[in-house]
């Protein structure tokens, strides 16, 4: 097993693609409108959700990239999936509920209720990019994988086209299942390969473990800084404490959950907004940290075998292991996930079940990302370019869609190309593209105060700051934090993007004029704030075109207080406070701002019952909910679509008649893939049964012969 | 002592943005303190954030002991 792949590895890799595509298109079926397409028609139970998005979570880049960062900077490689408590309360407050509760069908639907049409725009013109681009360093990834895998049969003489063409492969065999169902398809296909790669990853971790010899011979492997679980401050310029936090936990957090469409599609498909919540905290508190052990474990093994000498190397590496030390652990690091699991599971067909998890992991993602940019596509230019069409016909341009996504994510790929590790690609993206909108979403939900006209310049403005700092990275030295400025602060480009759109949108949000209209004290402030603003920006560019002496070398939490650093630091930190006090006095108007609530009511955090009561139809109760009974199920004729239950099942659910139930297959395990929502009607007299219209059994997909569970769900 | 330097800026700079968050939507009653499923899921984020800090603090103390 140390060549290449074998024929029993082939065979297995190629059967679990047909029990992929089968599980795929066995979903499929159950999908008839673009609700459904979409959403999978809000029915699934939150563990079901939870283990599918972790298959999107970790899918995409994640063994191929974490291995890297595992094996060049250790347990520091668990950071990315283990620190998304900061952003938790604005997703699961005020996010989740509010998209859910307004029925919007993309994110930049909501901006256009919440804002108006151009802001719409410039959220669709920003979400595209970053789809479409995630989506072709995804393919990459499957690229330069297959290739590690399959090269002695690689067809072309260049690696590029080598990597287009498995790229492509797989895209199509993402595409069968994708184009017959949608989200349904996705969620199921996600499920399967959640499990599989959370087991593969851990077992290649576990047998690693066992084939250095146990614990204690892993850890005396490992050099002492690749102990310590968090990047170390502000230093080596690949992974870093400073840019790590701003990068991922805020920005990178910010983005998957709130800001990337088929993750957010994914949660909108569970039953209920309590049930979103239980997905994301058992998310974040189990499934991530086991997540992170599974796609970095390969890494970490990889370096304590490296240690004691127990890796192999090609020819090639291995005289580069003399000549040049940080070219060869490069070098290693790029093949490490593949190069462990041959060595530790190394019985016939064990590496086929662990390139296809690897291989399918990447796909889940892809499918996520490619229904995502459908989903915006169709809501956000379809429907507005050709209104009024049936059903069917959006369903058939979200199916063309996501072939287009596909393609345009193919010609994508070349964008990766050109970064040492694929995390570092992603990270640079995400933090160019990012920020903006993370700052107008904030605002948007959590007061009411925040306009239309402030929304969408900081969109525009703060776009175009990032841009600049692409071209004049020393923008963003006075928050460099100590680290070396050769590489261009990619990760605290996030930071940077903050403070900037924040400032942007704080004084637009001042010196819009409907507030300035309010009082003479608040065009006054504004005044204020924007001098304030300036004296700001000049601080700020004074220190980023200060000549480098040559400190920002000193590349340690000292340096904040000495030398030259200090100088620049103590600037910056002078500026935080300019800009606080910015933030501080325009902010002050939002206590006098508009009184335009109504129009917003159920779109910012603050009227979050508003927009459960437009959901329910009525009154919200909260008395009972998730109380259930099991009942048989007795399907009558007719097309009534009301559901009515026995007075004795009323009372046990707590339930009133409008309230909103959920009925499902008794079966736990099929995760509300058997259910819809109803209203209860007035009670009846059903001898402890269900009766359901032939309608609504088909509806919920449900098998007369089998018991129901009824929940009241609010 | 630098090996703290990460975890005191991790959880001391993300503990702040994460409590000015949950001020934000205590201020604006989009968390009732007196509704039992709120107050669950605000010690559910608490618990977590202090379960994980916890959690680094032990093993870097492990590391450098």
């Amino acid at each position: 097993m140390s060549g290449g792949i074998g024929a029993l590895d082939v065979t297995v890799m190629c059967g679990y693609f047909v029990i992929v595509i089968a599980v795929g298109v066995f979903a499929g079926q159950f999908t008839r409108t673009t609700s459904e397409y979409f959403f999978a028609g809000q029915r699934f139970s939150w563990w079901l959700v939870a283990v599918s998005c972790v298959a999107t979570l970790v899918g995409s880049y994640s063994f191929q990239s974490y291995s890297q960062v595992g094996y060049l900077y250790g347990f520091a490689s668990l950071m990315p999936y283990m620190n998304e408590w900061f952003v938790l309360p604005i997703f699961l407050v005020a996010w989740l509920p509010i998209i859910y509760y307004s029925r919007v069908e993309s994110i930049p639907e909501y901006f256009e209720l919440r804002f108006d049409r151009r802001t719409r725009t410039a959220v669709l013109i920003i979400l595209l990019i970053y789809l479409e681009v995630y989506i072709g360093i995804n393919l990459l990834t499957i690229g330069q994988v297959l290739l590690g895998v399959f090269r002695p049969y690689a067809p072309f003489a260049t690696d590029d086209l080598n990597i287009l063409l498995a790229a492509a492969m797989m895209a199509l065999i993402a595409g069968i299942y994708l184009h017959h169902g949608g989200q349904t398809s996705v969620l199921m296909t996600d499920l399967v390969q959640g499990l599989l790669l959370l087991g593969v990853g851990l077992a290649v971790f576990g047998f690693g473990v066992v084939f250095l010899g146990g614990f204690g011979r892993f850890w005396q492997g490992l050099p002492p800084d690749h102990r310590v679980p968090l990047p170390q401050f502000n230093r080596p310029p690949g992974l870093h404490e400073a840019g790590d936090f701003w990068n991922d936990a805020i920005i990178g957090t910010f983005a998957f959950y709130c800001i990337n469409q088929g993750v957010l599609m994914r949660f909108l498909s569970v039953k209920s907004v309590r049930d979103g919540r239980k997905a994301m905290l058992f998310t974040v508190l189990i499934l991530m940290p086991l997540a992170a052990i599974s796609v970095s474990g390969a890494g970490w093994i990889g370096r304590s075998m490296e240690t004691h000498g127990m890796l192999q190397h090609d020819a090639a590496t291995l005289a580069l292991k003399t000549s040049d030390a940080a070219l060869f652990h490069k070098t290693v690091a790029d093949q490490i996930f593949v190069n462990v699991a041959r060595h530790v599971l190394s019985w016939p067909g064990m590496f086929g079940l662990v390139m296809a998890a690897v291989v399918a992991a990447l796909m889940s993602t892809l499918d996520t990302l490619i229904t995502a940019v459908s989903a915006v596509a169709v809501n956000d230019i379809w429907r507005e370019w050709r209104p009024g069409r049936e059903d069917a016909y959006y369903l058939r341009a979200a199916r063309l869609t996501a072939i287009v996504a596909t393609v345009v994510g193919l010609g994508m790929i070349p964008v990766g190309t050109h970064f040492e590790t694929i995390y570092q690609a992603l990270s640079m993206f995400t933090s160019l593209v990012i920020p903006p909108l993370a700052v107008v979403i904030f605002l948007a939900v959590t007061t009411h105060h925040f306009t239309a006209r402030p929304a969408f310049w900081t969109l525009v403005l703060g776009s175009a700051a990032m841009v600049v700092s692409l071209v004049w990275p020393q923008l963003i030295r006075p928050l460099s934090h100590g680290v070396d400025p050769s590489g261009g602060f990619p990760y605290l480009r996030s930071l940077y993007g903050l403070i900037v759109s924040l400032t942007i949108a704080a004084w637009l949000w001042g010196v819009d004029r409907r507030v300035r209209q309010i009082s003479k004290t608040a065009a006054r402030a504004s005044i204020v704030g924007g001098v304030l603003a300036i004296v700001g920006g000049v601080v700020w560019l004074t220190v980023a075109l200060q000549p480098s002496g040559g400190s920002d070398d000193a590349l340690t939490i000292g340096s904040l207080w000495s030398g030259v650093s200090a100088f620049q630091h103590g600037w910056a930190i002078g500026l935080m406070f300019v800009l606080g006090a910015t933030a501080l006095v325009s902010g002050r108007i939002v206590l006098e701002g508009p009184r335009t609530h109504e129009s917003v009511d159920g779109l910012v955090m603050g009227s979050i019952d508003h927009a459960r009561q437009m959901f329910k139809g009525g009154k919200p109760s909260d008395r009972g909910v998730g109380k259930s009974i099991v009942l048989p199920l007795v399907v009558t004729e007719g097309t009534s679509t009301e559901v009515r239950l026995s007075s004795e099942v009323m009372q046990h659910l707590e339930a009133d008649p409008g309230d909103q139930i959920y009925i499902s297959d008794a079966r736990w395990w099929l995760g509300g893939f058997r259910s819809f929502h109803a209203k209860a009607g007035r009670p009846a007299e059903t001898d402890g049964q269900l009766c359901l219209s032939q309608a609504l059994v088909e509806l919920g997909h449900l098998l007369p012969d089998r018991a129901v569970r009824v929940e009241k769900v609010m | 002592m630098t090996d703290w330097y990460s975890w005191l800026y991790h959880y001391g700079v993300g503990g702040l943005f994460f409590s000015i968050c949950l001020a934000l939507m205590l201020k604006s009653r989009a968390i009732r303190l007196e509704d039992r499923h709120h107050r669950r899921l605000v010690w559910s984020m608490i618990g977590g954030l202090l379960l994980f800090m916890v959690v680094h603090a032990a093993w870097i103390l492990v590391v450098t002991a």
